[in-house]
């Protein structure tokens, strides 16, 4: 159905149907005014409630400790430019560590092969946008340099945390997110992937990683 | 009547399982969590408040948001189609996949691709489709349907699940969730990264952004959005908000109402294609807006169901739904707000008497995220059912017969002599649990009270100058 003949017959249901009185017009948003605080220990509380680890020490260091710790040798990662601690992935690599592309070409048929490549990818590094320290939550945004498929692919994600990106909640973030529309993809992650599909029993990793780690910097 | 199988016939059916045990079960702790998740929050009300004025707000200009929700999408590079049913939906959706002969599809939970049962039309073409919602794998290894809007294998056990992996896919039995999420886990994994087409539902599309936001906890909703180089996202048209913050509000209030958290695990915002210099992400991004019968409810008195953030609480808390699961309504979405949306989309032959499986208690109003009056709807929709179907049409006869008897004193009290009698034969017990006759119909699914031995009459006259 054409545009115009589809949005004319919805103006014209609308017209006929009742609903039901509501306030008007449209409300800006309801945020509670709560006084400033620290947001971090609020964050961390959060972030450990969904069984994800919070990590004080420098990125470098924990990420080689959970690549030693599982025998990994390969990871996914965003370009350094894109994390916010410098020289990260010159001292992985470093410390013998190698970090698989994950940029894919647009053409089909290189695309899939490329993809397959990652399917044994153990850690994926990025970093986040903002935090909300209501629901223990991080922003992973796609763009230039930042490949999605490194958050969501491997079984261990650890994502770089500024504590100056701590919002106290998705409302309050979104109230201020300029353009929010201009990156292709946003993610608020919050906690390792899992399901209660089977007796609403709680397992972990299911198809995202089953283990989150945040490095707060 | 033109109704070959009755909501109470297949209750009685799913009844004789071990089906609604299971549901039950799984309702209640559903419940337990929504709870949590609501004390947890101290502006839960305001913020229900404040979700059921934006969905109001945009159903009330609908035709607005959706012009400008077009513009922005393709203002963001993706493309726009518009589908006035499932038939053409289902052609649309075709002629994308189809660019490719034989194309792997992959599948996050959609709703409304059930509606449109796209995964058979797109196999008919020859394509090959895997769903990868763990429940959605299930239901499509069972070759099954799903029973609840977010939790669709509800009413399988461990012990179904685990023999139906050892059947399908060949594996040792076992009925440990670990074990069998990481065989799902295992046996997903090369689909997502080899598919050609993604296909994604829509929890919230926003107008002013053009984005389109998916809900997942397992993560396959990022996944099939991520990885192929198509993503098509299917939309119910009512799916809108006029803003991102609107959107954050309607996020917030969905994932604590339907399954106890503060958000859901992975919330994907896609908003187009993916950018000059991304490093992956779909080349190609199309949504496809489904009225399917949407229209038809929203110029009805029961339009304000369409203001549904397909939550499931009211699912979870409704007392028919806990005994009978969600097969009993024999539609795509069951439970109270099945009950009003099915007839308002299947029309009032298939779906004439879900409006009527209630007992109107009013507990899904109570747990709305966006205080929809779900009983008050569920009337009009009776009464829309009784116009256009009667489904009861021995209610009318009946009545008359009762007002025959009840305006003669002799009849009446003749009448209320036999029944005490029948009470009496009947021996133990206040109820009856079968009528005969053309009185069974009440039986069939309630008991009746059996009268007292004695009238009031008779205990008057006996008790009067006694006391």
């Amino acid at each position: 159905m054409d545009r115009s003949r589809f949005l004319q017959r919805v103006e014209e249901a609308a017209g006929a149907g009742t609903l039901p009185e509501f306030p008007a017009p449209h409300p800006g948003p309801a945020l509670p005014v709560l006084a400033e605080v620290d947001l971090t220990p609020h964050f961390v509380e959060a972030f450990e409630l969904l069984d994800g680890v919070v990590h004080h020490r420098s990125p470098v260091e924990v990420i080689s400790g959970i690549m030693e710790e599982r025998g990994a040798e390969e990871f996914l990662a965003w370009d350094q430019e894109h994390l916010p601690a410098d020289g990260l992935l010159a001292a992985l690599a470093e410390r013998g560590y190698r970090r698989a592309s994950s940029c894919l070409p647009s053409d089909p048929e290189g695309r899939v092969p490329h993809q397959m490549g990652y399917m044994d990818a153990v850690v994926g590094v990025s970093a986040a946008l903002a935090a909300f320290a209501e629901s223990g939550s991080v922003v992973v945004a796609s763009g230039k340099g930042r490949s999605r498929l490194a958050s969501v692919i491997p079984a261990v994600h650890v994502v770089l945390v500024p504590t100056d990106r701590i919002f106290r909640s998705l409302s309050h973030w979104a109230a201020h997110a300029e353009e929010p529309g201009s990156l292709a993809n946003l993610v608020f992650v919050t906690g390792p992937s899992r399901t209660g599909d089977i007796e609403l029993t709680l397992t972990k990793g299911v198809h995202g990683p089953g283990e989150i780690h945040a490095v707060l910097l | 009547m033109s109704q070959p199988v009755t909501f109470r016939r297949r209750a009685v059916g799913e009844m004789g399982t071990r089906k609604p045990a299971a549901v039950g079960r799984a309702a209640r702790r559903f419940m337990g969590k929504r709870q949590w998740a609501v004390d947890d929050f101290t502006p839960m009300e305001e913020t229900r408040d404040r979700a059921r004025m934006i969905r109001l707000h945009t159903l009330a200009n609908l035709h607005t948001y959706l012009d400008q929700f077009a513009d922005s999408v393709e203002r963001n590079g993706g493309q726009v189609l518009w589908a006035a049913d499932a038939a053409e939906a289902n052609r649309l959706i075709s002629e994308v996949v189809a660019r490719k002969e034989g194309s792997l599809v992959i599948k996050s939970k959609s709703m409304v691709t059930e509606e449109l049962d796209l995964n058979a039309h797109l196999q008919a073409e020859g394509h090959t489709v895997v769903e990868t919602d763990l429940g959605e794998f299930i239901v499509q290894l069972a070759e099954d349907h799903p029973s609840h809007i977010i939790a669709p294998v509800m009413h399988l056990t461990r012990q179904d699940i685990g023999e139906l992996f050892h059947r399908r896919l060949e594996i040792p039995y076992t009925d440990d969730p670990e074990e069998l999420n990481a065989v799902a886990r295992r046996h997903l994994r090369r689909f997502f990264l080899s598919a050609d087409v993604g296909i994604s539902g829509v929890n919230t599309g926003v107008a002013e952004t053009g984005s389109i936001i998916t809900v997942t906890n397992e993560g396959n909703g990022w996944l099939t959005t991520a990885a192929p180089r198509t993503h098509i996202a299917v939309m119910g048209m009512e799916r809108l908000v006029p803003t991102f913050a609107d959107a954050a509000t309607i996020v917030e209030v969905l994932a604590r109402s339907a399954t106890g958290q503060r958000l859901s695990v992975y919330t994907n915002v896609v908003s187009g294609p993916r950018r000059p210099g991304d490093p992956d992400g779909p080349d190609e991004f199309v949504v496809v807006i489904v009225d399917n019968g949407r229209s038809g409810v929203l110029s009805t008195d029961a339009s304000e169901i369409l203001a549904c953030i397909r939550c499931g609480a009211c699912l979870n808390v409704c007392p028919v739904f806990r005994e009978v699961g969600g097969h009993a309504y024999g539609q795509v979405y069951s439970g109270p707000v099945g009950s009003v949306l099915a007839p308002g989309l299947a029309g009032f032959t298939d779906a004439v008497d879900l409006p009527f499986a209630s007992s109107l208690c009013g507990a899904c109003r109570e747990v709305c995220p966006v205080r929809i009056d779900i009983p008050k709807l569920l009337v009009h929709q009776r009464v829309r059912a009784t116009r256009e179907n009667d489904p009861f049409r021995w209610l009318g006869p009946g009545l008359s017969l009762y007002a025959q008897a009840a305006k003669r004193p002799r009849v009446w009290k003749s009448l209320l002599a036999a029944g005490r009698m029948a009470g009496r034969l009947k021996g133990k017990g206040e109820w009856f649990h079968r009528l005969p006759f053309h009185a069974k119909g009440w039986t069939q699914s309630r008991d009746f009270p059996a009268p007292a031995r004695e009238s009031f009459r008779q205990w008057w006259k006996e008790n009067r100058d006694g006391s």
